[in-house]
């Protein structure tokens, strides 16, 4: 059975409300997050700036944008039962913490030795709510199979991370920073790298086997329409070319070829999520 | 407690599109929207063909997932089991679109549509149904709880010529749609979403 549109016919059809913007936004909010959750463990300061940069300027504007009636986006934060809710909060407070540490670690207010580490946890947690969240907004509703699976914020969270860790170990390097545990980072990268190639095998191999709308998205993504920028961006320029850079990087550290690593891991990064959401497949109202 | 619901008769329905055309008519959507549509759905190979005339529009749910999602509160259930959206509380963010596993949503753009309606310039019964609907936010069947609050029926149940299309109390037991229920086969769309449709079929 092939893919609707508007046709008066019963059948699939495709996710078409969240698109390019709730990508930006998932994958911008998703980094920054991640970036500030791994600089946080290295004592990376420049990090915590960058990242509370990325969460409250860009996701926060290509949520802004994405929304039809912006000027109401308070209103968001009333209903706590839905994870939209949930998110705005983590944010918010996420925020205010992290901002909070990152001036104190920055110098520009003092707080005593107890409290700043209390808002680092609290911080570094609120990061990793982040993360998770978008994934939750995804699975929560059983309208689109594909989403439908607690895989989806297990995703959510292993991809931030990796992204987190390319960006601060891009940043690290760039910025001349003398990053205690570079050496660490370095083999997180790669752990990561590896994890979330099993991750997105394990997705695929589940939802090909759960619904017949979930298989169809799967085909989508491996066989049919988005096989190429699937196959080929997600896993062989956003995973496998990587971790062969990083390995690379690991026995000879050269700057082009930590920028060819940052930019061939984003890639995927932003790929995997614009894909998921341009492969999610309603389910035929009626199957009798 | 009144719970409204609506059954339709499948073998009844012959996809003649009057629900559609009457829906359009009582809330004057603009271009694109359809609170209400039949769908087809042919099935067999030749010369054993049997074609299904299938009436979509918002269930209603018990457990309405629209209103679990919406992160404003602008989604909200009556009483009566009518699911509304407030439109003065919805901000855009399409989460009650993405999440009605029945598609049953529509998003009204900031486009040209509410300005030049179906021929370029509005007509005057246009610019009056228009004042109902505002960009850039979500909306859907309301079961006509217009008409329902004056002891009316639907616009799209009255219309239908074959009487596919039954409206009632499916808390009471004498009522038109329990009794078809407790004698005729039925099902409800997609009853693995968890959602406990208002709208049943009958097969």
């Amino acid at each position: 059975m092939h893919i609707l549109g508007e046709e008066f016919v019963v059948g699939y059809r495709q996710q078409t409300e969240w698109m390019w913007l709730i990508a930006t936004a998932f994958f911008l909010g998703e980094i920054g997050a991640g970036v500030f959750f791994i600089s946080y463990l290295f004592g990376f300061i420049q990090g915590l700036v960058v990242s509370l940069f990325i969460v409250l300027i860009g996701k926060t504007t290509a949520h802004l944008l994405y929304l039809g009636r912006p000027e109401r986006f308070w209103r968001m934060f009333t209903n706590f039962q839905s994870w939209i809710t949930r998110g705005l909060y983590a944010i918010v407070l996420f925020a205010i913490l992290g901002g909070t540490y990152t001036l104190d670690v920055l110098g520009y207010i003092t707080l005593s030795e107890g409290v700043l580490y209390a808002i680092g946890i609290l911080a570094a947690i609120l990061s990793f709510v982040v993360m998770i969240y978008d994934g939750f907004v995804m699975s929560y509703s059983p309208s689109i199979p594909l989403w439908n699976t607690t895989l989806l914020p297990v995703l959510c969270v292993t991809y931030s991370l990796l992204g987190g860790a390319t960006l601060t170990l891009f940043m690290a390097n760039q910025m001349g920073s003398s990053l205690s545990g570079m050496i660490l980072l370095e083999r997180i990268e790669i752990s990561l790298l590896i994890l979330n190639l099993i991750i997105i095998c394990a997705y695929a191999l589940t939802m090909k086997y759960s619904t017949m709308t979930a298989r169809k998205s799967i085909d989508f993504l491996v066989k049919e329409r988005y096989s190429i920028p699937f196959l080929g961006g997600v896993v062989v320029v956003g995973l496998i070319i990587t971790m062969i850079l990083a390995i690379y990087y690991t026995t000879t550290p050269l700057y082009l070829i930590l920028v060819a690593l940052a930019i061939t891991e984003l890639i995927g990064d932003y790929l995997i999520r614009i894909l998921l959401l341009k492969s999610g497949i309603y389910a035929p109202v009626l199957s009798i | 407690m009144v719970r409204y619901g609506m059954v339709i008769d499948l073998k009844r329905c012959i996809g003649c599109q009057s629900c559609t055309i009457a829906c359009k008519e009582e809330h004057g959507t603009p271009k694109g929207i359809l609170y209400t549509k039949t769908l087809m759905k042919e099935e067999g190979k030749f010369p054993n063909i049997r074609r299904l005339f299938v009436p979509v529009l918002c269930n209603h749910c018990e457990e309405p997932l629209c209103k679990k999602v919406c992160p404003t509160g602008a989604t909200e259930q009556r009483g009566d089991g009518i699911v509304t959206i407030d439109d003065n509380k919805c901000v855009g963010c399409r989460a009650c679109y993405v999440g009605c596993p029945y598609k049953s949503r529509y998003y009204l753009p900031k486009d040209e549509r509410l300005k030049k309606g179906y021929f370029g310039v509005l007509t005057p019964f246009e610019e009056i149904k228009y004042r109902d609907f505002k960009e850039g936010t979500v909306v859907k069947c309301t079961f006509c709880y217009h008409r329902v609050d004056q002891g009316l029926n639907p616009a799209c149940v009255d219309i239908c010529p074959t009487d596919a299309r039954k409206f009632g109390d499916l808390e009471d037991p004498s009522s038109e749609i329990s009794v078809l229920l407790s004698e005729r086969e039925h099902i409800q769309l997609l009853p693995e979403a968890g959602t406990k449709p208002s709208v049943y079929y009958l097969l």
